[in-house]
C-alpha cells in the first residue's frame, strides 16, 4: 500500500499471542462481573421462594426447589457453581422463568444485539459521513451541522425517543404503519443520533489533526487531489481513531437501550435483567450480566484489532494488556 | 460564547434545584379536581399586568377545556414564598405547563423534581470527585495497591455501560425505600461508580506535575509529602476536576431517571423527571397531552447546558473521552487553523 | 474507483443492517403470511396449565381455551348451558330425614343430588375417550390434601365436598351435603382432567409440576377448543384447533379459526397500542377511561369494535390487614380499627376520583356489589358523603391528632400516622386511585407512603400478611354471590383481610357467615336477594374492605373478529373462545 511510504517501517508484530492474552483478560473480565452481579442479587434482601411461599406450595416442595436452584448454598459455594458452568458455558436455570438461563439468553440477547448493532452500524455510517462534512464541507453547511453535532450530543437516546415518539403521533405515521415495527426504527434512531454525533466530532477532529500532518502537507504538494487525501489518507488515520473509541460508544449504547427497549417494548436483554433483578433470579442476573460484559470486552478486543490492521505504528504490545483498551487509553 | 450560554444555563439549573418547586404557583404534590390532563394555560398581557383566563372542561372524556374568558387571574410575583404566585382570593389554579393525569401542575412536578433528580445527580458527582481526588493523590505518592486499584477500576468501569451497574447496584437494595432513603443511597451508588476515572485523571496530573520545577522545588525546600500535595499539586488538578463534574452530572442524572422510570427510584408522590416520564410513556399521553413530555425537555436542557458548559465533546452517559492515540496526545486541537491552512 | 469503493461501503452497510434485523424481521413476515391467526394479549404469563393447582387471572382465560367444564355459566345471562354434560336431571338425595321430623329440619337435612349425562363419543385433544371415569378422577383431584387445591374451597358446600359417583361410563351422580342455591353453576369453573395423563402424578403427590408453564406442549391435554402448541416464556404461547373438540354450530365442527396466539405483554399502554394498531384482536382488559375517545374515532373509521356490557363487577378495593396481631399493627393498633376505615371511606372524595380516574365513567360504591350485579344490589347501600371534618373527628377519636402542626397527625406517643399502601405496578387505573387516596388522605392529615410492587411480589406480600393495607382488585366471573363464597365467607382463601379463618374472628363475621349461609342454601331467589342486600348493609357498616368506584366497562375488539359474546366480566371475549372467528373468512 502507498501508505507505507510514508510511515517509517516497524519491526515485525506478532500481534496473536496478545490477542489471546487479551481474551484470557476477556475472559477474567466477565467471570469477575458477572460473579459479582450474582453475589450482588444474591445477597440482596428477598428471595425467589418468597413468591412459592405465598402460593400455598408445601415446604417440602420448597426446600426441594431450595436445593434445585442452589439457594441453600453458601456464597462462595454459589460462586464456585456459577464459574464452574460459566466455563462450560452451562448457566444455570431461571427461576422465574423456569429455564435454562442459556437458552433464555439465546432468545433475548440477538434482539438486543439486533438494536443496538443496528444503532452502532448506522451511527458509524452517519459518524463518518457527518464528521467529513464537519472537517471538510462546504463552509455553509459547516456551521450548521457543527451546532447540530453540539446540540445531538447532548440529547439521551430517551430524550431522542420522547421527541421521535411525539413527531410520530403528531404526523399520524404510528397510525399509517405497523408500530411493531415502526416503534423499534424509532428506537433505533434515538440510539443512532448521540452516538453518530459523538463519533462525528470525533471524526472530525481526527480529520483536521490528520491533515495537517507533514505527510498530508506532502501529499497535498505533490498534487494528491484534496478529495483523495480526505476520503483515502485522512480517512484511513481518523479511522483508526474512531475506531479505538468504539467500545466506549458502544457501552455508552447498550446503556442508553435498556430504556429504549423498555419503552417501546422490545423483549431484550434489557428487560431481561430488570425482570431477573427484580424477581431476584440469581443466576439469570449473573447471565445477563454476563452476556453484556462479553459483548463489550469482545468490542474493544476487536476495536484493538483494528486499531493495529489500519495502524502499523501501533504495534499490538503498545495497547495496554489490561482488560480494555480502546477509547479507555 | 456556548460555553457562557452553558454556565449560565447551569447556574440557573441550579437556582431551580434550590428552589424546587416554589418557582410555580402550585405546589407539586396538589391535585386540583376536575383538572387532569388540563393543557397549558397561555398568559395574556391586559394593559400592563400580565393575566391568565381559568380553564372551564368542556368535555370529560375527550378531555377538552375552554378558557373563560370572563374571568381572570391575576398574576402576581414573588408573593406567598413563590417566584410567580396568584392572589391569595383567587380559587383558580393557574396551571402554566397543564397538568398531568391527576390533575397536578406539571410546572411544579418539573420545578419540584430538579431538586431530587437534579440533586441526587449533583451530589453523587460532588462525592465521586471527592473520592476521586483523594484516591488519586494516593495512588499517585506512591502506593501501588492504590495505583493499581484505581487503574483497573477505571478501566473496567469505563467500558462497561454505568447504567448496568448503577441498575445491578441499586436492585441490591430494598426495592422500595422512602425518598429520603432513595436521594442517600443514589448518590452513594453514584459516587461508587464515579471515583474511579476522576481519580486515575487526577493520579495522571499528579503525576505529570511532580516532574515539573516547581514541585522539585518545593521538595527540595522541605515540603512533606502531604504539604508538596495538598498545596502544591492538587490545585493543579482544580480545572480538571471542575470539567469531570460537569461531565458526571448529566452521566448521573440518566441514570437517575432510568432507575426512576423502572421503578427503582423516588417513589410517588416524590416528582423525579423518571416518574414523570413514565407516566407520559404511553402513546395516549404524547398524543394527547404532549405537555406532559416537559420532564424530557427538562433532562435536554439539563444535559445541554452541562455540556455546553464543560466546553468539551463528552459522549452522552458521562463517560468523558479523551483523544486516544499517541499523535494526538496533549495537541491542541488545530481545527481552525487547519481548516484555513488547507485550502 | 473511489465511487465503486463507497458503493461497495454502502451496500456493505445496508446488508449489514438487513442481517441484524433477519430474524425479527422472519418472525414477523411468517406471521403475516400465515392464515392470520387471531392474537389476543394477556397481562402475565399463566404459572401453571392446570385451575385446579394455580388460582389466577391468566390460568383462567387459558383453562378457557384447552379445557371444558361440565357445564357452563352464560356470562350474558347467567343460565346454565350444557357443556360435556348435555343433560341433567336432579334425583333424590336416598337419605330421608325420619317421618317425626318437622318440615324445617326436613329441608336442611335435604340433600339435593344429580344425574348428569355426558355427551358420548367425546375424545380428549390426544384422542382418548372421555368417560364418567375422567369426571371422577377431577373430583378425586380436587378433593386431594396434597394438591392443596385453590378451587376446592369453591366447590365444597359447608366446607364438605361434592360427592361425585359413576353410574356409568356416561353418567354421573353429583350429591351435593347440603341445600345450595345456585346448583349445578358451581361445576363451572372445574375443567376436566384427563385421567389417563395426570393419574400417576396424582398418585404420587407431584400433580402441582406435572403441567407446570414449563411442561412439554404436547403433554396437556384437554376438552377444550384449543390445545398448546407452542410456548415461548414470557412473549408468547401459541393455540392450535383441536381437532377432537365436541362443539358444533349449524356451519360445522367449531373452533373456526386453526390458531390462536396469546402473547403476553405486561403494559397496558403497549396493549392499547397493539389493539390500536391491529397487532392484536382482543385484550385482557377494558379499555382506561382516556381510551375511549381516541377508540370511538377508530370505531368509526371501522377498524375496531366497541362493546359497551355495563358496570363493572369487580371493583378494586382497599383493605386493611385485619389478621389479628399481624405485624403492622402492633405499634400502630389503630391500622385495624373500624373508625380508620370509615374515616378513609369518608375522607377520599369518590366523586373527584370518578372524575380523575374514570374521567366520569365509573358509579360511587362502597361494597364490592355494584348496580352491574343487578338485583343483587342493594340500592340503599351507598357511600357516605365527602366529609373531611367527620373523617377529622373519626381520626380523634382513634387518638390521632396533629400535636406538632405539621399537617401530619399523631398518635398519643408522637408516632406519625404513615399507612404504606401496596398497589399493582403497571396498572394505571390501581396506580392512580392509589394516588388519589393518597393525596386525600394527606388532607386528611394521613401519611401515605405508595408501594408499587409487580403482580407476583404483592400477591407474594398479600400471602405472608406482611403488609399494612392494599389496593387490589379481585376478579368475579359471576352475578350470584353464592359462586364467590370464598370472599364472603371468613374461612375462604380470598376473603383477603384476614383469609382462612378457622372459625369467624369477629362477631360481625360471624353474623356475615350465617347470611351467606342463607344465600348459599336458600332456593327462594326472592329470599335470596334480601339476605345478600342484608349482607352488604353489615359490610357497609364494618367495611372490611374499601370500595370507592366501579367503572363502566367498555372494551374494544379489532372490527375483524367476529363471534363474540362480550362478557361484562372478565375474560370479557375469551370465556366463550370456541365460536370466535375472522370475518371474511
Amino acid at each position: 500500500m502507498g501508505t507505507g511510504l510514508i510511515f517509517t517501517k516497524h519491526e515485525k508484530i506478532r500481534p496473536v499471542p496478545i490477542f489471546i492474552r487479551k481474551l484470557a483478560a476477556g475472559a477474567l473480565f466477565v467471570a469477575l462481573v458477572s460473579t459479582a452481579a450474582l453475589l450482588l442479587a444474591r445477597r440482596a434482601p428477598g428471595d425467589y421462594t418468597d413468591t412459592l411461599r405465598a402460593a400455598r406450595v408445601s415446604s417440602d416442595t420448597i426446600e426441594r426447589e431450595r436445593r434445585r436452584l442452589y439457594l441453600d448454598r453458601s456464597l462462595p459455594d454459589l460462586s464456585l457453581i456459577w464459574l464452574s458452568g460459566l466455563a462450560r458455558l452451562d448457566l444455570g436455570t431461571s427461576y422465574r422463568f423456569d429455564r435454562p438461563v442459556r437458552s433464555l439468553l439465546v432468545e433475548r440477547a440477538p434482539r438486543t444485539f439486533a438494536l443496538v448493532g443496528a444503532a452502532l452500524v448506522l451511527a458509524f455510517a452517519a459518524g463518518i459521513v457527518w464528521g467529513t462534512s464537519l472537517a471538510r464541507g462546504p463552509r455553509l453547511i459547516r456551521a450548521p451541522l457543527s451546532a447540530l453535532a453540539s446540540l445531538s450530543l447532548a440529547m439521551p437516546s430517551i430524550v431522542v425517543l420522547f421527541a421521535l415518539l411525539l413527531v410520530a403521533t403528531r404526523t399520524g405515521w404510528l397510525g399509517a404503519g405497523d408500530q411493531s415495527i415502526v416503534i423499534p426504527l424509532l428506537g433505533i434512531a434515538a440510539l443512532v443520533v448521540p452516538a453518530a454525533a459523538a463519533l462525528a466530532r470525533m471524526h472530525a477532529q481526527a480529520l483536521d489533526e490528520a491533515l495537517v500532518q507533514p505527510w498530508a502537507i506532502a501529499s497535498a504538494a505533490r498534487g494528491v487531489p484534496q478529495r483523495q487525501l480526505v476520503w483515502k489518507r485522512g480517512m484511513r488515520v481518523a479511522a483508526t481513531r474512531v475506531a479505538s473509541i468504539a467500545p466506549l460508544v458502544a457501552a455508552n449504547v447498550i446503556g442508553a437501550s435498556l430504556l429504549v427497549e423498555v419503552v417501546t417494548g422490545w423483549a431484550g436483554l434489557g428487560r431481561l435483567t430488570l425482570d431477573a433483578l427484580v424477581a431476584r433470579d440469581v443466576f439469570l442476573v449473573a447471565g445477563c450480566t454476563a452476556t453484556v460484559s462479553a459483548a463489550v470486552a469482545l468490542l474493544a478486543i476487536l476495536s484493538d484489532a483494528v486499531v493495529v490492521l489500519l495502524d502499523p505504528r501501533i504495534a499490538a504490545h503498545e495497547i495496554q494488556p489490561g482488560m480494555i483498551s480502546g477509547g479507555a487509553r | 460564547m456556548a460555553r457562557r450560554a452553558g454556565l449560565t444555563l447551569a447556574g440557573l439549573l441550579a437556582l431551580l434545584m434550590m428552589l424546587g418547586d416554589r418557582v410555580a404557583p402550585n405546589s407539586a404534590a396538589e391535585q386540583f379536581a376536575d383538572r387532569a390532563w388540563a393543557p397549558p394555560m397561555p398568559l395574556r398581557l391586559d394593559g400592563a399586568a400580565v393575566i391568565a383566563h381559568p380553564l372551564r372542561m368542556h368535555d370529560r372524556l375527550g378531555r377538552t377545556f375552554r378558557e373563560d374568558t370572563s374571568q381572570r387571574i391575576e398574576i402576581d410575583w414573588f408573593s406567598r414564598g413563590r417566584l410567580i404566585a396568584t392572589r391569595a382570593s383567587d380559587p383558580e389554579p393557574l396551571l402554566l405547563f397543564g397538568a398531568d393525569t391527576l390533575g397536578r401542575d406539571v410546572l411544579a412536578r418539573v420545578a419540584g423534581a430538579a431538586r431530587w433528580s437534579l440533586g441526587v445527580a449533583v451530589t453523587g458527582s460532588l462525592l465521586a470527585i471527592a473520592l476521586g481526588a483523594l484516591f488519586g493523590a494516593i495512588a499517585a505518592s506512591g502506593s501501588r495497591l492504590v495505583d493499581r486499584l484505581v487503574v483497573a477500576s477505571a478501566t473496567a468501569l469505563a467500558t462497561l455501560p454505568i447504567v448496568y451497574i448503577v441498575l445491578t447496584l441499586r436492585a441490591a437494595l430494598p426495592l422500595v425505600m422512602a425518598p429520603r432513603d432513595v436521594f442517600i443511597a443514589l448518590a452513594l451508588l453514584f459516587g461508587i461508580v464515579g471515583w474511579p476515572l476522576t481519580a486515575r485523571g487526577v493520579r495522571g496530573i499528579l503525576m505529570r506535575e511532580r516532574a515539573l520545577d516547581y514541585a522539585q522545588a518545593a521538595r527540595a525546600a522541605g515540603a512533606s509529602r502531604l504539604r508538596l500535595m495538598t498545596v502544591h499539586l492538587l490545585p493543579a488538578t482544580s480545572g480538571f476536576l471542575v470539567t469531570q463534574f460537569l461531565i458526571l452530572v448529566p452521566g448521573f442524572l440518566l441514570s437517575e431517571v432510568t432507575l426512576s422510570f423502572l421503578g427503582l427510584g423516588f417513589p410517588e408522590p416524590t416528582p423525579s423527571w423518571g416518574t414523570m416520564l413514565q407516566d407520559a410513556s404511553n402513546v395516549r399521553v404524547i398524543a394527547d397531552a404532549p405537555w406532559m413530555l416537559a420532564p424530557a425537555a427538562a433532562i435536554a436542557v439539563t444535559s445541554l447546558a452541562l455540556h455546553l458548559a464543560a466546553g468539551r465533546p463528552l459522549l452522552s452517559g458521562g463517560a468523558p473521552y479523551t483523544p486516544p492515540g499517541s499523535v494526538a496526545r496533549g495537541a491542541p486541537s488545530p481545527r481552525s487553523a487547519s481548516s484555513r491552512s488547507s485550502r | 474507483m473511489t465511487r465503486l469503493l463507497k458503493l461497495v461501503a454502502v451496500i456493505a452497510v445496508v446488508a449489514a443492517v438487513a442481517v441484524l434485523f433477519r430474524a425479527w424481521w422472519q418472525r414477523e413476515t411468517v406471521q403475516s403470511r400465515d392464515v392470520t391467526p387471531i392474537v389476543a394479549t394477556l397481562r402475565t404469563e399463566p404459572e401453571s396449565f392446570n385451575r385446579l393447582v394455580t388460582a389466577s387471572s391468566a390460568v383462567d382465560v387459558i383453562t378457557n381455551l384447552i379445557h371444558a367444564p361440565l357445564v357452563k355459566v352464560d356470562r350474558q345471562t347467567g343460565a346454565l348451558m350444557p357443556w360435556l354434560a348435555e343433560r341433567w336431571e336432579q334425583v333424590d338425595a336416598g337419605i330421608e330425614a325420619g317421618p317425626e321430623a318437622d318440615a324445617e329440619a326436613k329441608a336442611s337435612a335435604y340433600q339435593p343430588a344429580y344425574r348428569l349425562h355426558l355427551r358420548p363419543g367425546l375424545r380428549f385433544s390426544d384422542g382418548t375417550p372421555f368417560t364418567s371415569a375422567d369426571v371422577v378422577f377431577t373430583f378425586r383431584a380436587l378433593y386431594d390434601e396434597r394438591v392443596n387445591s385453590a378451587l376446592a374451597s369453591g366447590l365444597r358446600v359447608d366446607g364438605l365436598p361434592l360427592t361425585v359417583t359413576a353410574e356409568n361410563d356416561l353418567t354421573v351422580r353429583v350429591e351435593f351435603p347440603a341445600p345450595y342455591g345456585p346448583g349445578l353453576a358451581m361445576l363451572d369453573p372445574l375443567p376436566i382432567l384427563p385421567r389417563h395423563r395426570l393419574e400417576q402424578a396424582l398418585a404420587e403427590g407431584r400433580l402441582a409440576e406435572a403441567w407446570a408453564a414449563s411442561a412439554p406442549p404436547e403433554s396437556i391435554v384437554g376438552l377444550g377448543p384449543f390445545v398448546v402448541s407452542e410456548v415461548r416464556a414470557g412473549e408468547s404461547m401459541t393455540f392450535a384447533r383441536n381437532p377432537h373438540y365436541f362443539r358444533r354450530d349449524d356451519q360445522g365442527a367449531l373452533p373456526r379459526i386453526d390458531r390462536l396466539i396469546v402473547r403476553v405483554v405486561p403494559d397496558q399502554s403497549a396493549e392499547m397500542v397493539q389493539l390500536e394498531s391491529g397487532a392484536a384482536d382482543l385484550v385482557t382488559s377494558g379499555l382506561r377511561a382516556e381510551d375511549i375517545a381516541a377508540f370511538q374515532t377508530l370505531e368509526q373509521q371501522g377498524r375496531v369494535r366497541l362493546h359497551r356490557v355495563g358496570i363493572g363487577l369487580d371493583p378494586n378495593a382497599l383493605w386493611f390487614n385485619l389478621k389479628a396481631g399481624a405485624p403492622p399493627s402492633i405499634d400502630r393498633p389503630w391500622l385495624q380499627r373500624r373508625e380508620l376505615r370509615q374515616a378513609i371511606s369518608r375522607a377520599v372524595n369518590r366523586q373527584r376520583m370518578i372524575d380523575t380516574v374514570f374521567l366520569g365513567e365509573a358509579e360511587p360504591v362502597i361494597t364490592p356489589v355494584t348496580p352491574g350485579h343487578g338485583a343483587w344490589h342493594a340500592a340503599d347501600v351507598r357511600p357516605p358523603a365527602h366529609n373531611l371534618a367527620e373523617a377529622g373527628r373519626l381520626l380523634a377519636a382513634l387518638g390521632l391528632e396533629d400535636r406538632n402542626g405539621d399537617g401530619i397527625r399523631e398518635d398519643a406517643n408522637g408516632r406519625e400516622a404513615r399507612i404504606a399502601i401496596l398497589t399493582q405496578r403497571g396498572h394505571t387505573i390501581r396506580e392512580r386511585m392509589t394516588s388519589v387516596i393518597q393525596e386525600d388522605l394527606r388532607r386528611a392529615g394521613i401519611a401515605v407512603d405508595v408501594v408499587p410492587l409487580e403482580v407476583g411480589a404483592l400477591i407474594a406480600r398479600i400471602g405472608s400478611g406482611d403488609y399494612d393495607a392494599v389496593l387490589f382488585g379481585l376478579q368475579s366471573s359471576a352475578a350470584d354471590p353464592a359462586l364467590n363464597l370464598d370472599f364472603w365467607l371468613p374461612r375462604g382463601a380470598f376473603h383477603f383481610w384476614n383469609p382462612a379463618q378457622p372459625a369467624p374472628a369477629t362477631e360481625w363475621e360471624a353474623a356475615l357467615a350465617s347470611l351467606m349461609d342463607r344465600v348459599a342454601r336458600l332456593s327462594d331467589q326472592q329470599e335470596r336477594y334480601s339476605a345478600f342486600h342484608r349482607v352488604q348493609r353489615l359490610f357497609a357498616q364494618e367495611l372490611p374492605a374499601i370500595y370507592f368506584a366501579a367503572p363502566r366497562v367498555v372494551f374494544a375488539t379489532s372490527a375483524r373478529i367476529e363471534g363474540i359474546k362480550p362478557a361484562v366480566t372478565m375474560p370479557h371475549v375469551l370465556w366463550m373462545p370456541d365460536t370466535l372467528l375472522v370475518a371474511g373468512r
